[in-house]
């Protein structure tokens, strides 16, 4: 590690993604003091962050250092698919990353969903290695199986257009795939900038990283509905022969439809029905860019709630998994109320009470949205097909 | 005839999938001459000697019938009619790859060496959540053995898909015809002790499609495993039952309510077995899966401790037989490995030293003991790695940890 983290005199503080031989073993907010943190002054407090993996990650280093990488020429091939709307600043630093990729062969597609001017297809003529494709349909979902319609490779790997993977990025997700029961993998996703609060507020409330373990999931050691901690669709990859035994992403939910998210989560509850296993690898790290203002920022959770429910609508109407019912009670017990406990008397590691409102709100609203959604979907098949 | 390989296919009332399999043989890529193909009819009531007879094949087929003695006396009739130097076994609900016969083959460049073949369960959709599990249970055992560094054990050999030489399959007279289940482990077992050398073939892959495994039938195949087993441990006593020990050395309530219900209320137990059974099938409905799963768990401890207590004959006397310490090799040869100077030079250490057992310092620090397991090939350099890996983690990572991780590197 530095001695010293300098240039900081714009910031409070500095979030850091502690490694260790590569390996993601733990992260830390610093406060910086005359725009620099010495990292000796918090040695007790790192050395904290990172007690529970670094002793493994150590013990792995130990073992298996200076064996060649043996997954480096990995026969399985990837697509990698970007679906994206209107944001070209974001979708530039993101191809960006992607160009600096090793090659593995990997194909690069972006699918620009219902765009309102031509600006992401000029930036894509600037990427001779991507190809572009247009998808009118409006949602996120629509999108998504566009891409795994257009995908030429097994592994179909999608990144969120406002998120920037680490050059060996791709190969930890692929190795993920040498089990043929693991039908999907998703990575670990830190915050690419913190430089408003709502973007802190937002890491802090619902963080993307979903641990510093790997994990294995599967129905036999887990809920297969309970699905918030698999990871998220902003960095997930998955093999497209399973969309012909489970079908694709549920045209009715996520982003650009009223239920604004859970097509990922959703997706991943019919993976484990299936009886297929989810790995979440954190070694396959993506730095998502949160929404920078508070009201984008209260949107999002506001978005979070609608799609929870929204997914849970669906599963229980259309996948017919009624003990799903469970759910909003023990969510709303468990974590909930305490949450608006702790905020509302301002109890230590509390949330922001607008954060908590939203969700709630969003909940409430989510099984009519996924109703209309779904409604509009239908609409448009009937009108596709005349 | 002139054949190198005899492919034994024990079948049972399949006529239909016998056929299919017959006909997916003519697709093979090794030379349809070169191999023959021996159907043992074991009490076949249906068309099955009717319609293999009838069969006109591109390659040699011959069949044996038998009045229905089990798999185990099936395989070793093929084996006694078969020509080939290599016996390849497989069951007759598989769908073989076309190079199924060639993958086998290409593996057998010398007479001790076992090759084991992939077999992905086959699951229709809208499975149970029990087949789902069975499913998981066979691909990770295929996964760990398809690692290079596995360390191979008895219980690796699968009698549906794997070969050997004629020549050492008859000089350990085949499978033993006297035990209810788990024959093709007790051959693992021999094979092993006898210097065999296991391998693994993912190509050589053989879709598994059993329709008939359930819940119900699992649990009954509990029950006779738990049989099987103290018939092999009487055949071995050198041998060690790690399942049977660790539900033994279970020191729960549970685990004492169940012993003393099978000891004292044998047939209440069975009726509240199968009633646990039943609730099994309406958890899998209310999708309560950690009932279901605590269930699973207790129902197959339940019927595996109920056939090991009908073997031994009382509880007292399996605990006996089943934990009691073995005196398997003398205490001189169990070496010491340091890992101090770094994991190669310990691998290489145990490549020169070949020991039956050794314990593993870290410096001066005790990390753990890798014990003598008849059963076992033995132990190589380069198993050392998964084994820190998969039992050490934790004692290693208590030595690696504290210290040197936070010196600043200047």
């Amino acid at each position: 590690m530095p001695d010293t983290i300098d240039d900081l005199q714009s910031y409070d503080g500095a979030f850091l993604l502690l490694r260790y031989h590569g390996s993601p073993v733990g992260k830390i907010i610093l406060p910086a003091k005359d725009g620099k943190i010495i990292i000796a002054d918090h040695l007790d407090e790192i050395k904290k962050a990172v007690k529970k993996r670094l002793k493994y990650a150590a013990v792995d280093h130990f073992l298996f250092s200076h064996q060649e990488q043996q997954n480096a020429t990995s026969a399985i091939r990837a697509t990698i698919a970007i679906c994206t709307r209107n944001r070209t600043d974001d979708l530039k630093l993101c191809l960006d990353a992607l160009m600096k990729l090793p090659d593995r062969g990997q194909e690069i597609i972006v699918v620009d969903n219902a765009p309102s001017t031509d600006s992401t297809k000029k930036l894509i003529e600037q990427y001779p290695y991507v190809r572009y494709i247009l998808e009118n349909g409006k949602g996120l979902d629509i999108a998504r199986n566009r891409a795994l319609a257009e995908a030429l490779n097994e592994i179909v790997v999608f990144t969120d257009d406002d998120a920037i993977p680490d050059t060996d990025w791709l190969d930890n997700i692929i190795r993920n795939f040498d089990h043929p029961l693991v039908m999907c993998v998703t990575g670990m996703t830190m915050p690419f900038e913190l430089e408003t609060k709502a973007q802190e507020e937002i890491e802090n409330y619902s963080p993307f990283g979903k641990g510093f373990f790997r994990k294995i999931f599967s129905i036999t050691r887990w809920q297969p509905l309970a699905t918030g901690n698999v990871g998220a669709g902003a960095n997930m990859a998955l093999r497209k022969v399973l969309i012909n035994e489970i079908g694709g992403f549920d045209e009715a939910l996520d982003a650009g439809t009223p239920t604004q998210s859970g097509g990922d989560h959703e997706f991943f509850a019919r993976v484990l029905l299936a009886g297929y296993h989810i790995v979440y690898d954190p070694e396959a790290v993506s730095w998502h860019r949160h929404r920078r203002t508070w009201k984008e920022a209260v949107n999002a959770i506001h978005g979070y709630g609608v799609g929870v429910y929204a997914f849970w609508t669906r599963l229980f109407f259309e996948e017919k998994q009624y003990s799903i019912i469970l759910f909003p009670k023990h969510w709303l017990l468990q974590t909930q109320l305490p949450n608006f406990y702790r905020s509302i008397f301002k109890i230590k590691k509390s949330y922001p009470l607008s954060f908590l409102l939203a969700e709630f709100r969003g909940c409430l609203k989510g099984p009519f949205a996924y109703f209309k959604s779904r409604k509009q979907v239908n609409q448009n098949l009937k009108k596709q097909n005349g | 005839m002139n054949v190198t390989a005899s492919l034994i296919i024990p079948t049972h009332n399949r006529s239909a999938s016998l056929k299919k399999m017959l006909n997916s043989l003519e697709l093979q890529s090794y030379p349809l001459e070169k191999f023959e193909v021996i159907v043992v009819a074991d009490g076949c009531k249906d068309n099955t000697v009717e319609m293999v007879n009838n069969y006109q094949p591109g390659f040699h087929l011959s069949i044996c019938e038998l009045p229905g003695l089990g798999a185990a006396s099936a395989r070793n009739k093929g084996a006694s009619v078969a020509q080939g130097q290599t016996l390849i076994f497989a069951d007759d609900d598989m769908e073989l790859s076309k190079d199924f016969i060639k993958e086998h083959i290409a593996l057998h460049t010398n007479e001790r060496m076992v090759v084991i073949g992939y077999s992905p369960f086959k699951l229709e959709t809208n499975a149970s959540i029990q087949r789902m599990g069975v499913r998981e249970w066979w691909e990770e055992k295929f996964h760990e053995m398809r690692k290079k560094d596995h360390w191979f054990k008895y219980d690796n050999l699968t009698s549906g898909n794997f070969s050997v030489s004629s020549a050492l399959f008859n000089k350990l007279n085949g499978f033993n015809t006297s035990l209810l289940c788990r024959e093709d482990y007790e051959l693992g077992y021999r094979l092993i002790k006898s210097g065999a050398q296991f391998h693994f073939a993912y190509t050589a892959k053989a879709f598994h499609c059993d329709e008939v495994t359930n819940l119900h039938r699992s649990l009954q195949r509990k029950k006779s495993e738990g049989i099987a087993d103290i018939q092999i441990k009487k055949l071995h006593p050198d041998f060690i039952n790690k399942e049977a020990i660790y539900y033994l050395s279970q020191r729960s309530i549970s685990k004492s309510v169940l012993v003393k219900g099978i000891q004292y209320f044998p047939s209440l137990m069975d009726r509240l077995a199968s009633f646990g059974e039943m609730m099994m099938n309406v958890f899998e409905k209310l999708r309560l899966l950690s009932s279901w799963s605590t269930m699973n768990y207790r129902l197959h401890q339940y019927w595996y401790l109920r056939g090991l207590m009908l073997g031994a004959g009382s509880y007292k006397q399996l605990y006996e037989f089943v934990m009691k310490p073995n005196r398997l090799m003398n205490e001189d040869q169990r070496l010491t490995i340091d890992l101090e100077n770094g994991i190669k030079s310990a691998e290489d250490e145990i490549d020169r030293l070949k020991p039956l057992a050794f314990d593993i310092y870290y410096g001066k620090k005790f990390i753990g003991a890798v014990d003598f397991e008849p059963g076992s090939e033995m132990i190589k350099g380069y198993h050392l790695r998964k084994i820190l890996k998969d039992k050490f983690s934790r004692e290693l990572s208590v030595v690696l940890f504290p210290g040197q991780l936070f010196i600043k590197n200047k």
